[in-house]
Parts: structure tokens; sequence; C-alpha cells
């Protein structure tokens, strides 16, 4: 049983943007703010994005992400706090539109995913056919949480 | 009206010289390097023949050895600059553009106008020199002087007034076109495009003017004697210089983001940094930053993840985004990649107005959080603390590309 703190579980639930960063095989990192889409039972998240953008490309050759939320502190250097996630990413084989028309199955874990997704982002959800979508997931390896200058790690 | 120049045409336009370089034997068979240094040893063979010949004092052949190498040093430069003038991309759109094109053609016009100054020069020399004025002549090569001697010291002397008329002319058209590339783009309402990658190759073009002042400088022992010619070339170097800085100037302060997105990454006090170690492992954390209107700024702890990974790999990403708390969808982000730079202890001595600028940014940026840190100082972890280049490690970042977008794509789930 791994012990995860409270608060991160916390933030990354509650976060609602987060800042995906991959990499290209000539190693340019890359930056994206996606909506996060966290899953404490198994410690996975869940995005959706289109088929052509750059993070979707550099998975598909470096599967290596990482991803952070924090919340920020105009005044107090001290009071900023974040979570730092290490993983890997794996663009699913889910063809959405077969989905729809219930061709294809959901495997259980998406199913949630898009649970959360309605729950979480209510207003910005809607039904419809969500052409040139994939769904990347992504297993965290490594969670870092830090307040001001005190930082915390857990491996997964 | 501005001519569309095309291709053949821009073929045509070239300076005398480098057709000079292009269309005698042998030289025409060399690259470019090899071209000047071929005429740089004929001239040498001719130089060592002629002083043989004439008994020209050893003063005298030093001089004129320091002044064909510099002839040499100009040739080289100008056949680099000519190329890289007429071949410089700049993305930039509708009247900017034809106005770079318009300055692009009275560079290399073909009526050859460097060439008329070249002339102009050479008349203003030989009549001071042969007028009796001033002491030069006699100074070099005693008081009678050969004719076949003088036609050569008037060749040379062709040589080195044709080179400064293309220093001036490539650097006063160079402050001219940034003075109006200025004022077209801050007229420019709506910004459809960024113009970062023109005006970074622009600004390097004028880096090249500032070394011909540097090739000039071992010519002034040769004619020191001479108050006319020491105070001419010191003008001429001063208006290359202060041309050349004024441009460099004037093009770091073109706005080359939307205005939207200019706000955005002046007034955010928050970033995100991405990183990616050897092993191709990204590292994304929020930064605190400054923006000097041109290269990204931020300070890291010596012992941070991030500076291994620069290290390791100087290419990062740097994210700055604006959230609106009513509307998700509504947010606002710029994406600059490049290259970073880490700034160590050597660099007080080498670039203390870098260091300098940077401190201030960040001074007048965060007073409230380096207050702070300054308080709590002995609470902190030594990597945190603001001990400047010790502890915290300033990274520039120069962009090589920016992508920005507006407004979030709403979410479409097939259940």
């Amino acid at each position: 049983m791994i012990m995860i703190p409270e608060r991160m579980h916390c933030m990354l639930t509650q976060s609602l943007i987060g800042y995906l960063c991959t990499a290209d095989t000539r190693n340019q990192p890359h930056i994206t703010p996606i909506f996060v889409i966290y899953d404490p039972d198994t410690y996975r998240m869940y995005l959706q994005t289109s088929r052509s953008s750059k993070k979707v490309k550099d998975i598909t050759v470096n599967p290596k992400v990482s991803l952070t939320v924090d919340n920020r502190d105009p005044i107090n250097p001290f009071k900023n706090e974040g979570v730092l996630i290490r993983g890997d990413a794996e663009v699913l084989e889910l063809d959405l539109e077969k989905a729809i028309s219930g061709e294809d199955d959901i495997p259980p874990d998406v199913k949630i995913a898009f649970d959360i997704f309605k729950s979480k982002f209510s207003e910005v959800v809607s039904k419809g056919k969500p052409s040139e979508k994939v769904v990347v997931r992504i297993n965290i390896r490594q969670m870092v949480y830090w307040r001001g200058p005190k930082f915390h790690t857990v491996n997964i | 009206m501005v001519r569309i120049i095309n291709k053949s045409m821009k073929s045509e336009m070239k300076w005398a010289y480098e057709i000079i370089a292009e269309n005698v034997p042998p030289f025409k068979y060399l690259p470019p390097v090899l071209n000047v240094l071929a005429q740089l040893i004929l001239m040498y063979g001719l130089a060592i023949t002629l002083f043989y010949f004439f008994q020209i004092p050893a003063r005298t052949v030093l001089f004129a050895y320091v002044g064909l190498i510099v002839v040499a040093a100009w040739s080289l430069l100008l056949l680099q600059l000519a190329p890289t003038l007429r071949a410089v991309e700049v993305p930039l759109e509708g009247k900017e553009k034809e106005f770079l094109e318009h300055n692009r053609m009275l560079l290399f016009h073909p009526r050859r106008y460097e060439l008329y100054l070249g002339i102009v020069f050479f008349i203003m020399i030989t009549g001071y020199l042969l007028s009796g004025h001033g002491n030069l002549l006699v100074y070099w090569f005693g008081p009678n002087l050969h004719p076949v001697l003088l036609f050569f010291v008037l060749v040379f002397t062709f040589d080195v007034a044709y080179r400064c008329a293309v220093a001036v002319w490539v650097s006063g058209l160079a402050l001219w076109r940034s003075i109006w590339i200025k004022r077209y783009i801050e007229a420019r309402e709506r910004m459809e495009y960024i113009p970062f990658t023109g005006l970074r190759n622009l600004r390097h073009i004028d880096l090249y003017n500032i070394s011909f002042v540097l090739v000039s400088l071992p010519i002034f022992p040769t004619i020191w004697s001479d108050r006319f010619f020491t105070v001419g070339l010191m003008l001429l170097d001063l208006f290359v210089l202060v041309s050349a800085i004024l441009s460099i100037l004037l093009l770091r302060r073109v706005p080359w983001l939307p205005p939207d997105i200019y706000d955005l990454v002046y007034n955010s006090k928050f970033s995100y940094v991405g990183t990616s170690d050897r092993h191709l492992n990204p590292h994304v954390v929020p930064m605190s930053f400054a923006f000097n209107g041109v290269n990204l700024f931020f300070m890291t702890s010596v012992v941070s993840k991030k500076l291994k990974n620069i290290r390791d790999n100087s290419k990062v990403a740097f994210l700055i985004d604006e959230r609106d708390p009513s509307n998700i969808l509504n947010n606002k982000a710029v994406l600059f990649t490049g290259r970073s730079r880490i700034y160590g202890l050597l660099d007080l001595l080498l670039h203390p107005l870098k260091l300098y600028e940077a401190r201030r940014l960040f001074m007048s940026k965060y007073p409230g959080y380096i207050r702070r840190y300054k308080a709590e100082k002995k609470k902190l972890p030594r990597a945190w603390q603001l001990t400047p280049l010790v502890s915290r490690i300033l990274v520039e970042i120069e962009p090589e590309k920016i992508v920005y977008w507006r407004k979030a794509e709403p979410i479409v789930l097939p259940i």
C-alpha cells in the first residue's frame, strides 16, 4: 500500500488546469495546458486531445511525460504549493467515433475518467462527435509535492 | 512605387567588388576565403618586389603589410556579408516587406551607389594627399616618391576608400531600415504573425557592421602622424558603430508579439519551465521570470533538477498563461521554445551589463518576493538563499519558436 499524503490527492483532484510537458526525439521539451483528470484509485491521469497535436506526436515517439499542478501565491512565495508528476503516457487505441455507436467497448477505467470529466468540467463538456480526438492515459511513476521550500516525494 | 524583385534580378544584385572577385581569373575559381587569401599573397609578393626595388624603409613595409591585411579582412567581410544580406529571410508582411525589399534593392542597386560613394572618398583622400597638405606620403616613402610607387599607392587607396564606402552604405541603410520597420510594425493594429525570427536575423546582420570597425583598428598606427586621416577614420568608425548599435537597439524595441500576448508576457508573475534530461525525461515546474522585450530570464537554485537538465540539454520550453476564473475555456497562453544559457561567476566579467539588466528586471517585478526571501534567509535551505551566481543561477532563454493560443477547445465526450 502506497501512502500518498492527502494534500497531493486533493490538489490533483481539485486543480482544473495542469501543465503537461513532453519531449520529442530531438529532446525539445514542449508544454501545453490541459484539463486535469486524476483517478486516485489507480494513480492514473487522462486527457483528451487532437490526434494531430504536438503532444500526441511527442508521446508516440517518447512516452515519458511530466505534469505540474500548482497554487500560486502572488504575495508570499512560501505559500506556493504544487504537485509534479513523472510518468509514462500512452495514446489509447480507442476509436471514439465507434464508441458512440456502440461498436467499440470503452475500457472501464476510461469510463471512470469520462465520468470524472463530466462531473468536474460540467460546464465545458458536451455530448457529440469527438472527431479526430484521442484519449491519452498517463501512468504515474513518481509524485513530488512542494510547499515553499519543503518537498515530499512518493514513488509509485 | 516599389519594384518587386524577382529571382533573376536578385542574381544581378551585386557589389562591384563581388563582380571583380567572381570574374577575374584565377580568383574566380576559388571560394571566398581562398580568393581573398590568394589576392593577399599576390599583393604581398608585389609589395616585396616594389619595396626591394625602391628601397623602402622597414617601418613603411610593416605599415603596408598591416594595411594589406586589413583590406583583405574587409574583403572577406564584404564577400560574407553580401550573400547574407541578399539571402536573409525576413518573414514580414505588407508594407514592412515592401520596404525591406526596397531597402535591399538600394543596397545592391544596379547603379552601384556604393561605388560612387567610394569614388567620392577616393577623390577626397587623393586630393588631400597630392595637394601637399599633410605629410603622410613623405612620412611613408621619403621626399622622392617614384611615379610607379605612387600608382600602387593610389590603387591601394581606392581599395580602402571603396570598402569604407560599402561600410557607410550598409550601416546607414541598416539604420534607416530599422527606424522604418519599427514605425511600420508599431502602427499595425492587429498582428497575425510573429516577426521574431525576421527581427533576430536583421539584428545578427547588424553585428557584422561592428566587425568592420574592429577590423579597421590596426590602421590607426599607420596614419597616426596625420590628423586629417586619423580624425576621418575615427568619424567613419563612429558613424558605422553608432548606426549599427542604434539599429540593433531599435530592432530590440520593435513589438513582435500581438498586443494582448505582449501584455500577458509583461504582466504575468508566473511561468512554467519545461526541460528534459539526456534520457528524454521531461520536467516542468512553475517559475518566476523576467522579460526584457526579446529574451526571457529565470533564476533557479544551483541544485535544482532543471539546472541539471539544462546542463545536459539546453533546449527548453517556456509557457506563460492566463486563466479566466469565470470561464475556464477563456484562457490565453504563449509557449516559447528555444535554447537556454546559464550565467556563471565568470559572466561578472564577460557580461556584467546582462547580469545587471536581469537583476534590475527581477527587483522591479518581484519586490515583495525579494523582501520575504531576505527576511527569512536564515530559515531557508542553502539552495533557496538568494546569493546571486553562487546559489541562485541566472538562466536566459532565447526564443526560437513561439506558439500562442486564445481560448481552449471544449471537451466532447462520446457518452
